[in-house]
C-alpha cells in the first residue's frame, strides 16, 4: 500500500533481486530451489491466511495432490513438463474447490476443523490407494522432462542450475499474478472479508463466492508447487500429503509474515534453511522450530517481514527527524 | 399494489419459540419520506428491522420492496435491489482507510463483478467517484486517509451511515444512527439524515426523541410487537396512548 502502486514495483523488485541473489549466497542450488518451491506454497497459503483470514490445514492436500497428479501423468501418459504442471494446477484447483466449497460453509474454529478433517482423509486415501501413490514408499522414478515448446527443446533441466532457473521464472510469474490478485477488486474484497465479514456481506458481497475463488487460486498455486517438488526430488513421497506438510506450510507463512507476499519467501527461506542447517547437527531440531514459532507469534506479530518493515521505518524516521531538525531551526 | 409505497410489509411476524417479537405488522413506507420507527425497549423495533434487512426470516407475512416480494431474499442480495443498511453497533473495516471503506462499500453494490482478479481495483472509476461523492457528503474529507479505527466515535457513526450510502440505495435503513453518540455530535447526525432525506427514502429506528421529532415525516410507534400508532410527529407528540406505552399505565396518573 505504501510502496509502489504498480505490481512490478516495490516488493516485486525485492523478490526478483532475491531470486538472483539466492543461488549465489546459499550453500547449494538445490536448497535454493527447494526454498522457492515452498515459497510458492507459502504464498498460496498467505492468500488465504493473510488476505482472506482463512486458516486452512488443507494446503498439504493440494501440495500432495499436485505432486501425485504431475507424477502420474508423466509416468503413465508421457506428459511433458508444461503439460504435467498444468495437470497439477488443475488438480490443485479441483481439490481446493471440493474442500473449499464444503469448509467455507462454516466459519471460525469449525472451518479450521473441517480443513483438518479433509487433510486427514486425503492422507489415508493416498495411503490406501498404494497402487497409484506407492503408499508408504512414495511414488518412485518421477521424471523431470525437458522444457520444450512445440518440439523445440529450450533446456533439458537436468542440471540443478537450469532447474533452479526454471523454478525461479515460474516463481516470478506466480508472484506477479498474486500481486495482481491482491491489487484487484477481488483482492480488496478479500481484505474486506478478513476485516469484517458481516459488513462485507451487508454492503453486498456474496462472501462465500469470494472465499471459494480464493481457495481455488490458492489450491492451483499449491498444486503447482507440489508438482515442482516431485520433479526436484524425482520422487513423490507420502509425506507430501501428510498433515505435517500443511503445518509446515502454515508455519512458513506465519513466521514469514502475512502482511506481504514477500513474507512468504522469507518464511520459506528461514524454515528450509534452519531445517537444512540444524538437521545435520541435531536430529531433534524441530524443537527449535517450535521455539522460533512461539517467539515470532509472541514478539513479532508481523512475522519476519513485519519485523524488517518496522526496523526500516524506525531507521528512516530517525533519518528524517535528523534531517528536519538540522534543516529547520526552531 | 400501490406504487407510492417503496416498502410494504403485510402481516409480518417473527416468533422466538412461543414469544412473538413481532406480531402482525403492516408497515408502509412512502417513497421520499423519512420514516422513523420508535417504541419502548422490547417493542420489537430491532426484530422488525432484522426482518427488513433479511438478517432474520420472518415467521409469517411478507415484505414487498417496489412491489417485489423480497421476504426470502438473502441480506447481501438486497443491496443490488436498492436497499442498504447501517448497523447499531458500528461495523467498519477498522484497519482500512476511510476512503477504502467507502470504496469497498461502493464496490459491493456491483456484487459478483468484484470477482475480477485480473484488473487493478483502481480501474473502476465509478466506485472511486462514488466514494469521493459520499466522503464529501458526510464531510470526512479531512480524515480520508486515516484508518477507520482511528476516528472518534462520532465520526465512526457518520462513516457507518456513509458506507450504507455508497450502495446508492433507494431505501436507506438506519439502525439507531446516534447510538452511543455524545450530545455534541448528535446535531451532525441530525443534519446528515435530513440531508439524505432529500435524495433517498430513509427508514430509521431511533431513541433520540429530539432528532426523531425534528426530521421525521412519518413516525410509527411500536408496542409489544405491534404497531400502536402511525402519524406525523405532531400527531404522535400529542397522543396519550404513546405516553402510556412509554411510561406504563401509571404514567397517566
Amino acid at each position: 500500500m505504501k510502496m509502489n502502486n504498480s505490481i512490478f514495483g516495490g516488493v516485486t523488485l525485492i523478490a526478483l533481486f532475491l531470486l538472483i541473489l539466492m543461488p549465489v549466497l546459499l550453500p547449494s542450488i538445490t536448497l535454493a530451489t527447494e526454498i522457492l518451491i515452498f515459497a510458492l506454497a507459502a504464498l498460496a497459503c498467505n492468500l488465504l491466511l493473510g488476505y482472506t483470514g482463512l486458516l486452512s490445514f488443507g494446503q498439504g492436500i493440494f501440495f500432495g495432490g499436485g505432486a501425485y497428479t504431475a507424477s502420474l501423468v508423466m509416468i503413465h501418459f508421457d506428459f511433458g513438463l508444461l503439460g504435467a504442471l498444468f495437470a497439477a494446477i488443475v488438480a490443485g484447483s479441483i481439490l481446493a474447490f471440493i474442500v473449499g466449497a464444503l469448509a467455507i460453509r462454516r466459519t471460525g474454529i469449525y472451518f479450521v476443523m473441517l480443513t483438518l478433517a479433509f487433510s486427514q482423509m486425503a492422507y489415508f486415501l493416498a495411503y490406501t490407494f498404494s497402487d497409484w501413490t506407492g503408499g508408504d514408499n512414495g511414488l518412485l522414478d518421477v521424471p523431470r522432462p525437458s522444457l520444450s515448446f512445440f518440439g523445440f527443446v529450450i533446456s533439458d533441466l537436468e542440471s540443478s542450475e537450469s532447474f533452479y532457473m526454471f523454478v525461479a521464472i515460474v516463481f516470478a510469474l506466480v508472484f506477479l499474478l498474486a500481486r495482481r490478485v491482491i491489487r484487484s477488486p477481488f483482492g480488496t474484497t478479500l481484505v474486506a472479508i478478513r476485516e469484517n465479514e458481516g459488513r462485507a456481506s451487508a454492503v453486498g458481497f456474496s462472501t462465500n463466492y469470494f472465499k471459494l475463488v480464493a481457495f481455488v487460486i490458492s489450491g492451483a498455486i499449491t498444486g503447482l508447487a507440489g508438482a515442482l517438488y516431485a520433479m526436484l526430488l524425482n520422487f513423490a513421497p507420502l509425506s507430501n500429503i501428510e498433515l505435517l506438510m500443511s503445518e509446515n506450510i502454515l508455519i512458513m507463512t506465519i513466521i514469514g509474515g502475512t502482511s506481504s507476499l514477500l513474507g512468504s519467501l522469507l518464511g520459506a527461506g528461514a524454515i528450509v534453511l534452519i531445517g537444512d542447517l540444524l538437521s545435520s547437527i541435531w536430529p531433534r531440531w524441530m524443537m527449535i522450530l517450535g521455539a522460533a514459532l512461539i517467539a515470532v507469534v509472541l514478539f513479532m506479530p508481523g512475522g519476519l517481514w513485519g519485523g524488517l518493515e518496522s526496523l526500516y521505518s524506525k531507521f528512516s524516521n530517525r533519518v528524517k527527524t535528523k534531517q528536519s531538525s538540522s534543516s529547520e531551526d526552531k | 399494489m400501490n406504487s407510492e409505497y417503496i416498502l410494504q410489509t403485510s402481516n409480518l411476524g417473527l416468533d422466538y419459540g412461543a414469544f412473538s417479537a413481532v406480531g402482525n405488522v403492516d408497515l408502509k413506507i412512502k417513497e421520499g419520506t423519512i420514516h422513523t420507527v420508535i417504541g419502548p425497549n422490547g417493542a420489537g423495533k430491532t426484530s422488525l428491522f432484522h426482518c427488513l434487512t433479511g438478517e432474520r426470516k420472518p415467521t409469517r407475512g411478507n415484505v414487498l420492496f417496489n412491489g417485489k416480494n423480497i421476504t426470502n431474499l438473502a441480506p447481501h442480495k438486497r443491496v443490488s435491489v436498492g436497499m442498504s443498511r447501517s448497523f447499531q453497533v458500528t461495523s467498519l473495516f477498522q484497519n482500512l482507510s476511510v476512503m477504502e471503506n467507502l470504496r469497498l462499500a461502493a464496490q459491493g453494490r456491483d456484487g459478483l463483478s468484484a470477482l475480477k482478479f485480473w484488473v487493478p481495483e483502481t480501474a473502476n472509476h465509478t466506485h472511486i467517484h462514488k466514494a469521493e461523492e459520499v466522503l464529501a457528503k458526510i464531510q470526512l474529507e479531512s480524515v480520508a486517509n486515516k484508518f477507520a479505527g482511528e476516528l472518534s466515535h462520532g465520526q465512526q457513526r457518520v462513516l457507518e451511515v456513509g458506507m450504507a450510502l455508497c450502495g446508492s440505495p433507494q431505501l436507506l435503513l438506519l439502525d439507531e444512527p446516534t447510538s452511543g453518540m455524545g450530545v455534541d455530535d448528535i446535531p451532525i447526525m441530525t443534519n446528515l439524515i435530513s440531508q439524505l432525506g432529500k435524495e433517498h427514502t430513509v427508514m430509521l429506528i431511533e431513541h433520540n426523541m429530539r432528532l426523531v421529532m425534528s426530521i421525521s415525516d412519518r413516525i410509527t410507534v411500536m408496542h409489544q410487537g405491534n404497531i400502536l400508532l402511525e402519524g406525523s410527529p405532531d400527531e404522535i407528540k400529542g397522543d396519550d396512548r404513546v405516553k402510556k406505552a412509554y411510561l406504563g399505565e401509571s404514567g397517566n396518573e
